[in-house]
């Protein structure tokens, strides 16, 4: 090939014309592609070479012993079997439903805004539909493919180990199903020496975990014994070492193995299974090592006996025992906090395998005794676990308990997508291709947000005037939305602070003074309004002043909008008041029938959680943006207001906010004494987060070039007009991320309210564990915990990376 | 100006002859800094002023005070007869009939194009979606870019970007088009096709004031020349008699410099 220097012998002489013909070539495989990523980022010097293997060695150590940890020590029961209380705490049974309807309507907005915002494509939906099917599969496959670990139980009538050692039970009561088959045999292939003793991995019970505890015991004596010998006889040692050898090897005495001290299985055992309800003995066997395992199937389900007992000698047996699963009892408290006569304490004992639940007092047996209660409640799974039991144990009734949840959800956010596509199609003009699912989405989202307020908690009787004030500020919204052409005009805002004002002036009734007014709007559904006439006839006085104001204001806001469609809006509007009037006092006895009030009490779990979570977000932002723009008020009183509120609320921890919010607020008014605990934090965070959006929204106006504004005024924009259209976008959407930084640092803030009594996830795993039977499970129960939080912050993060990325904001960040 | 028949007739707030900009005196400080010094200066309707002058002498404080982006403290400004005091109706009243471009374009980067041009005559002159969009594809048909209405600002050219905003300040239909360097901040290839469009915007008759230092633009379109410095319009006539045969010292060594 012809190089420059070829061409240009003299160096200056002529003009130099190239030539040569240089196609475009792949690049060399190392700049491209995976491996170049590899070289560039992990190996790209000595140093980071180093690094990365440093670091990879700890990661995979670490992931290696967690791993471990989870599939061969840890005990999820824990966690499996309060998945109920972790998720919804302790909310009323009978309200249930009302949560799960909200779940699907809040997975059919998410479907509609997916449709709306984000684009799903076919792999994503196939992988999800493959991963809901999984949940139901995976399990489907487990339990048939692997079988129950069996029960260890043992039989005898000596003490073990020691004169206080623990005594072999003689009956085991146990829940059985119709048809199951309980098999019970002499585990032969463990009593053959300590070696095999130590190999049995299962639940046992306390005897036959003692017998268990001998094997080891004596098989690390003996190992210990070898080992000096094996010491001793090396020649390099001196006289002194020597002698502490032998002195200590003196002072351990290797026991005899324990299968031959406790005899093991070396006497036949007489075992039965007794119907706990009627005492009938369903089969009965004399089992040595030679005959074959008595079988049983069951007749019903219920309670029953297995009885286990030895003639008096020093034999012990250790029985294998197939179909009997360790249970848990619990006492919950059913009924409202009404004291209606369903209310009361229930013990209900769950089958830990499958979930089974047997709601009812223990029955008493032929004799008038109580059933034998003996180690029903163990869950001591001995030794480690294997993979396949875990499967069996954990996985599979976890994956149980979720999958419908997961499938319901999936099933109602893709009708919401397609819905939302559908809306487009049919709607949407081709040049704003998506306007119709977005503008649903957003309405659905406010709408689903009262929803999920009213659903959650319930409705009071004297719900009137919210549903009078609901229907006005739709109307409204509805003639500003339309006839504005887009946002709401400063004339929708008028109806809705009036529509606002409805609710309040109703409000503000003889007993009430204004601030218990004003708090109590903010708890619109529980407050009883005495005289709802009273408020129809304000809002009938308050519905012609506003007509009258529509009709002035709507003419110079909505100029583009014909009069016919104008006076159609109000009619239509008109109409829509005045049925809410008629039917305000009718739905509202419905309403309270149908969603009665829930105990605020007993909110818990995941529930509240993401109450706090929601409120704290749709509080927190436009109260954050008005502090802001209020702070850069060029009036002195209002920006030294805004400026203190700030400043206070971020000089002090957010704990103090909750206990302030949980011992100031009844000083406001003794009247507000019993203000419902979870309003409270909600109050607390709202005025925490706005703190610090409002700074970073501040910071994001601040970046804002100069120019906008001036760009914004020279075309004639108002202040307000620029702020909220120009300015104000353009600053949320610089602030995305540290909002939703700010946004996930609340969400993991409202652990705190644990302290302050309530029992959120962490109040409830807290609270969970400490109960008797899951003593000592606290880390299953943290871990769990922790994976919660840190998926839910991972989905915020990955959603504020997706609107940052989106539409303009993807156009923003090439360039301003 | 040659196709004066074009000029399409205008309600205006000023008696017929009066000029529709018109400046008695202004002074203004910045701080201790005297910028404007007794500016006096009419502008007849249809007529297109180019004001020039050294970097810091006043040029941009000066036009920006015609749309009170910048106050003025001393002396009087009336524009299409209403009087620029602190009255807000007055200044938008006003800012409805100016029109301005900037050097640094000022483009909303979080709309369209076509959202850019289409905000104010909703918002302001409360258009219904349908006029302001018609009108919006009227104008970026004139500025010779129809097909960016979908475009964000960020994802143009500079040369479209400034002519993106020539379009939306004429979307407020203005009587007077403002122009603060509108090329300045353009690489050399894109100038030409945002000053034809100025040209294109001045032989239809538009009031214009343009600061700029593209001394062929203003030869070839502007009425009349203004010469600022310190402040102070030092020297003002026909772009034949500024460019051949300036009077006043200043003028001449500025000339002197960038010819
Ligand atoms: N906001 C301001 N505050 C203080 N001084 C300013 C401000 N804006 C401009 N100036 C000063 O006023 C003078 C005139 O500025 P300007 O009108 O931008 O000049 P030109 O546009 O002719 O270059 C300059 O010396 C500039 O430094
Ligand atoms: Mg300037």
């Amino acid at each position: 090939m012809a190089t420059l220097s070829d061409q240009r012998p003299g160096g200056l002489r002529g003009t130099f014309v190239n030539e040569v013909e240089s196609p475009p070539r792949q690049p060399p495989i190392l700049l491209v592609g995976p491996l170049a990523w590899i070289k560039n980022n992990l190996f790209n010097t000595i140093g980071d070479a180093l690094l990365t293997i440093v670091v990879g060695i700890i990661v995979v150590v670490s992931v290696i012993g967690l791993i471990g940890w989870t599939i061969a020590q840890a005990n999820w029961y824990a966690v499996t079997f309060n998945l109920r209380l972790i998720m919804l705490g302790r909310y009323e049974p009978e309200a249930e439903w009302r949560v799960t309807i909200l779940v699907i309507l809040s997975a059919f907005v998410i479907g509609l805004a997916l449709a709306a915002w984000a684009r799903v494509r076919q792999w994503q939906f196939l992988t999800s539909a493959v991963v809901i099917a999984l949940l139901f599969i995976l399990p489907a496959v487990i339990t048939t493919a692997i079988a129950l670990p069996p029960w260890y139980g043992a039989a005898g009538s000596i003490n073990i180990g020691a004169a206080d050692g623990p005594m072999p039970i003689s009956e085991v009561t146990f829940l059985g199903r119709t048809g199951e088959t309980v098999s019970i045999q002499l585990a032969t292939r463990y009593a053959e020496s300590d070696e095999a003793l130590t190999e049995l991995h299962s639940f046992a019970d306390p005897a036959a975990a003692a017998v268990l505890n001998l094997a080891v015991n004596r098989l690390s004596a003996q190992a210990q014994v070898a080992d000096l010998t094996a010491r001793l006889e090396s020649i390099s040692l001196t006289d002194g070492q020597r002698a502490r050898l032998e002195t200590e090897l003196g002072r351990i005495t290797v026991p005899e193995p324990a299968v031959e001290t406790l005899r093991l299985n070396q006497e036949a055992v007489e075992v039965a299974i007794i119907n706990g309800a009627t005492g009938e003995t369903i089969g009965s066997a004399t089992l040595d090592s030679s005959t074959s395992p008595l079988e049983v199937t069951l007749p019903a389900d219920g309670w029953y006996i297995l009885s286990k007992t030895k003639e008096e000698n020093d034999a012990v047996s250790i029985l294998e025992v197939r179909g009997i699963y360790p249970i848990l009892e619990r006492t919950i408290t059913r009924g409202g906090s009404d004291g209606s006569p369903a209310a009361g304490s229930i013990s209900q004992y769950v089958r830990m395998t499958d979930g089974y639940l047997l709601e009812a007092d223990r029955p008493a047996g032929e004799d008038g005794r109580e059933l034998p209660f003996a180690v029903v409640t163990q869950n001591q799974y001995r030794g480690n676990g294997t993979f396949p039991d875990y499967l069996r144990l954990y996985v599979a009734p976890f994956l149980n308990q979720i999958n419908v949840f997961f499938l319901v959800t999936f099933i109602a956010t893709t009708i919401g997508y397609l819905a939302g596509r559908l809306l487009d199609s049919r709607f949407s003009p081709a040049d704003r291709p998506r306007v119709t699912s977005t503008r649903t989405a957003s309405w659905s989202m406010g709408i689903l947000f009262i929803a999920i307020f009213i659903g959650v908690w319930g409705f009071s009787q004297g719900g009137v005037l919210q549903i009078l004030a609901f229907a006005f500020a739709l109307a409204w919204l509805m003639i500003a939305f339309f006839a504005g052409g887009q946002l709401p005009r400063p004339a929708g805002w008028i109806g809705f602070a009036l529509a606002a004002g409805v609710a309040l002036l109703g409000l503000l009734r003889p007993g009430l003074n204004p601030i218990q007014g004003l708090i109590a709007s903010l708890v619109l559904p529980s407050v009883p309004a005495d005289s709802p006439v009273l408020g129809q006839v304000i809002v009938a006085g308050l519905l012609l002043l506003v007509t009258a104001l529509v009709v002035v204001i709507g003419r110079s806001q909505a100029r583009g909008t014909s009069p016919r469609t104008y006076i159609t809006l109000l009619i239509i509007g008109g109409i829509m008041i005045g049925v809410a009037m008629l039917a305000a006092q009718p739905l509202a006895e419905v309403l309270a029938a149908a969603l009665p009030l829930t105990d605020t009490r007993r909110w818990g779990g995941v529930l509240l959680t993401m109450l706090l979570t929601v409120v704290g977000i749709i509080g927190s932002l436009p109260l954050g943006i008005l502090l802001a723009l209020g702070r850069r008020s060029k009036a002195p009183v209002i920006s030294t207001i805004c400026t203190l509120y700030i400043e206070i609320a971020r000089g002090v921890p957010f704990i103090t906010v909750l206990f302030m919010a949980q011992l100031l607020i009844p000083l406001i008014d003794p009247s507000l004494a019993d203000f419902p605990g979870p309003f409270r934090a909600m109050i607390a965070t709202v005025i925490f987060t706005a703190a610090y959006n409002a700074e970073v929204i501040r910071g994001g106006l601040q970046a804002i070039p100069p120019g906008q504004e001036e760009a914004a005024k020279a075309v004639g924009l108002s202040g307000l007009q620029t702020t909220l259209f120009i300015t104000l976008p353009q600053a949320l959407r610089l602030v995305i991320p540290p909002m939703m930084g700010n946004f996930v640092g609340m969400f993991k803030d409202t652990s705190l309210v644990a302290i302050v009594g309530l029992l959120d996830v962490l109040g409830m795993a807290q609270n969970v564990i400490a109960q008797t039977e899951f003593l000592g499970l606290r880390r299953e129960m943290f871990l769990f915990v922790v994976i919660f939080y840190f998926v839910i912050c991972y989905i915020m993060a990955v959603v504020s990376r997706r609107i940052e990325e989106s539409g303009a904001g993807a156009a923003m960040s090439r360039k301003i | 100006m040659t196709t004066t028949e074009l000029k399409p007739k205008r309600v205006s707030h000023a008696l017929e002859g009066d000029p529709i900009i018109r400046c008695e005196n202004v002074n203004k400080w910045f701080g201790e800094f005297h910028v404007l010094r007794d500016v006096s200066v009419n502008v007849q309707p249809q007529e297109v002023v180019v004001v020039i002058g050294p970097s810091g002498s006043g040029k941009s404080t000066f036009i920006r005070c015609i749309n009170r982006l910048e106050e003025h403290q001393e002396g009087k400004i009336v524009v299409d007869g209403i009087e620029m005091g602190n009255d807000i109706r007055n200044i938008a009243a006003i800012r409805r009939e100016i029109g301005m471009v900037f050097q640094q374009f000022n483009l909303f980067p979080h709309m369209t194009v076509q959202d850019n041009i289409t905000l104010a005559p909703m918002k302001v002159r409360n258009w219904s979606r349908d006029k302001a969009e018609a009108k919006a594809k009227e104008l970026l048909q004139r500025v010779g870019i129809p097909e960016q209405a979908k475009k964000y600002p960020g994802q143009l050219s500079g040369g479209q970007q400034q002519r993106v905003a020539i379009a939306r300040a004429l979307a407020m239909e203005p009587k007077i088009m403002l122009f603060d360097e509108p090329t300045s901040a353009l690489d050399p290839e894109m100038i030409k096709e945002v000053l034809d469009v100025m040209k294109e915007l001045a032989r239809s008759g538009m009031t214009m004031l343009v600061v700029t230092h593209e001394m062929g633009f203003a030869r070839e379109v502007a009425d009349r020349i203004l010469f600022f410095d310190q402040g102070r319009i030092v020297e003002s006539g026909t772009p034949e008699n500024f460019f051949d045969n300036a009077q006043h010292p200043r003028t001449k060594l500025f000339l002197s410099q960038i010819l």
